[in-house]
């Protein structure tokens, strides 16, 4: 799955054109937009909205370990030499008011320039002076939103990719709307086809180790064993560690544990020190 | 496209980090130089990146990051209880690069840090401080291979150079060097000293495919270690951790009479054994970190904080092992929990 999120409509409209993403009405706080494979949601611009939003969105979902947040946007250059419309990621955020720093890990090899991006309350070049900037490009929500989804994600999930849209109300920066829009069309279809691509199953990280877990099957032997066996806490704890372990090396359990189920015996189990015995005969078994 | 490709992923040290303090060090400076291709990021302090939370140590094992620091804390440590004190007294250790290059399954770094990149501390000469002080009150045993592997990444930090130096001055400082490297030119190279082993862990084949990620083949050690000890190096082998797979004992019996048909045990300074065990604390994270090894997925015996194997295993590998090493080596030569010893005398 691809979480998306984007400060204004206009930052988020490229994506759910592109990908037929339908408006999920349910949502009455925040706009939120999804299909099967992308969840895109219009915090509003700040780092209060932002956090709230993203906060509200994280919590309402169940986040898998292959799934990767997107935060995407416009953001203000304090070089001047820098074109506008470049895209670019950032592996460093800073909060201008606390001058905290924040680092998502970049794992993809982007095709993207990276940068630091130090996240501002006020409007850079109005109510900000650019001589209070201390990192080369600005925004109003990223700090806030790497720390709102640090609390659901790990933070090799996370990327940040910004277009360049002004120089901070310095230079030639004002841009039409029309130009705005082509700009974020520009970037989202670059972003798109090294990210999404024409894929119909999202999963950023196949490399990801994934718990070793019981089938239902397996888990209802399991507790069958427990109740015929007179099994305590403890031994619940041990045996299911020794079924994990042969599921390491061995992927099902579920043959010995049915073998063990229906013999005669262990359903007539009738002590503890009884259940003892054939508790370590399983133990054994499951070491093999 | 169902998935993005490995290849899609950033490379080892793509990325390095660096505190504002130290980026226009000397030493920093060099580093930087070897990878002109990484993004250099100025931090405050290591710990803004090492010690994030949730990070996945397994991700950033694939492809790690590279950290430079300077370590302001407490420098040399006194042993822990599960690590081998090989007789010695004043037993210490300590490091200046935390993690490794290598990905060993069973490894304690992954229980032990919250993340898999490689932080190096720059300021190696608070280490000497630090140990000249100790040594004006008694002798000291220091290992500075822990919790990394010094061996395998002196190409790239030269540290080892640095150690080799403090302890030519230092008769009263004993230095071991563990590593699983096979860096046969650098053993030419480096000065031999009666004062510093280095200790090679050998596993079999088996193990090291399956188990050790990324280190070098067992015949590719067996090369540098026999380079070593022909430039008249100190070299303990370390049979440590041995692992209780299937088959364990002909595996590791067969695996010790091949290492000895090359090896000259009367040259080796001696030799380490011991099954695999851990910290309770460690093992969870391990559990976190890689969930579906069958190391970590292990029903091991809890006591006293640490989780190691039942006894019975003690008996049926630990034993039999270290009786087949009494044929090549006289027991003062063998260091094991002294507790094994009393059981196979018995």
């Amino acid at each position: 799955m691809l979480y998306i999120s984007t400060a204004l409509y206009v930052e988020a409209q490229p994506f759910i054109k592109l990908h037929s993403l339908k408006q999920q009405h349910e949502h009455t706080k925040f706009q939120v937009f999804s299909n099967n494979e992308i969840c895109l949601i219009i915090t509003g611009v700040g780092e209060l909205k932002a956090s709230i939003a993203i906060t509200y969105l994280l919590s309402k979902v169940t986040i898998k370990p292959h799934d990767l947040f997107l935060n995407f946007g416009l953001c203000g250059s304090i070089d001047t030499t820098i074109p506008l419309g470049s895209i670019y990621a950032f592996h460093k955020i800073r909060d201008y008011s606390t001058k905290r720093d924040l680092y998502p890990d970049m794992v993809l090899h982007l095709p993207f320039p990276e940068a630091n991006l130090e996240t501002c309350p006020l409007q850079v070049g109005t109510d900000l002076s650019c001589k209070e900037i201390t990192e080369q490009f600005v925004d109003m929500e990223a700090y806030a939103i790497m720390y709102a989804v640090s609390y659901y994600m790990q933070p090799h999930q996370v990327l940040f990719l910004k277009v360049v849209s002004d120089y901070a109300n310095r230079g030639d920066g004002t841009m039409e709307k029309t130009s705005l829009q082509e700009m974020l069309w520009n970037a989202v279809n670059k972003i798109d086809s090294f990210l999404l691509n024409s894929s119909t199953e999202y999963n950023f990280f196949p490399q990801i180790l994934m718990p070793i877990e019981l089938s239902s099957t397996e888990n209802d032997h399991m507790e069958e064993l427990i109740h015929h066996l007179h099994l305590s806490e403890t031994m619940r704890y041990v045996l299911k560690q020794h079924i994990i372990y042969y599921k390491s090396r061995h992927q099902n359990a579920d043959n010995i544990l049915t073998d063990f189920v229906k013999r005669p015996e262990v359903i007539t189990c009738k002590s503890k020190i009884e259940g003892k015995k054939y508790f370590e005969q399983l133990k054994t078994r499951l070491m093999e | 496209m169902n998935s993005l490709k490995q290849d899609l992923w950033n490379s080892s040290f793509s990325h390095i980090y660096v505190e504002e303090g130290i980026q226009h060090s000397k030493k920093a400076k060099e580093i930087l130089q070897r990878f002109p291709n990484a993004a250099v990021i100025p931090i405050k302090h290591y710990k803004d990146i090492f010690n994030r939370n949730h990070q996945n140590f397994h991700v950033q094992a694939l492809q790690r990051k590279l950290i430079l620091a300077k370590n302001s804390g407490q420098l040399i440590f006194q042993g822990a209880p599960v690590c081998q004190n090989f007789g010695e007294k004043y037993f210490y250790y300590t490091s200046n690069i935390l993690n490794c290059i290598y990905n060993c399954e069973y490894c304690y770094l992954q229980g032990m840090y919250p993340s898999a990149n490689l932080v190096v501390f720059l300021n190696l000469w608070d280490n000497f401080k630090e140990l000249e002080s100790l040594l004006k009150e008694h002798p000291v045993y220091v290992c500075i291979s822990y919790d990394t592997d010094l061996l395998a990444l002196e190409n790239i930090f030269h540290f080892l150079s640095d150690w080799i130096s403090f302890a030519k001055l230092h008769p009263n400082l004993t230095i071991e060097v563990r590593t699983k490297s096979a860096q046969t030119e650098i053993m030419r190279q480096l000065e031999p000293l009666p004062n510093i082993i280095y200790a090679w862990t050998l596993s079999p084949d088996e193990i090291q495919k399956r188990y050790e990620h990324n280190t070098p083949s067992l015949a590719n050690r067996l090369t540098a270690l026999l380079t070593a000890l022909s430039c008249g190096h100190q070299i303990r082998i370390c049979f440590d951790p041995l692992l209780n797979v299937p088959n364990a004992l002909n595996m590791y019996q067969s695996f010790i009479k091949d290492v000895f048909s090359v090896v000259n045990p009367d040259k080796l300074y001696d030799i380490s054994l011991g099954l695999f065990r851990i910290s309770k604390d460690y093992l969870k994270q391990l559990r976190k970190a890689i969930p579906n090894s069958s190391i970590s997925a292990y029903p091991y015996i809890q006591s006293n904080g640490y989780c190691h194997y039942e006894d019975s295993v003690i008996k049926e590998l630990l034993i039999p092992i270290y009786q087949q090493l009494l044929t090549y080596l006289p027991k003062e030569k063998i260091f094991i929990d002294p507790s094994v010893i009393l059981n196979c005398d018995r």
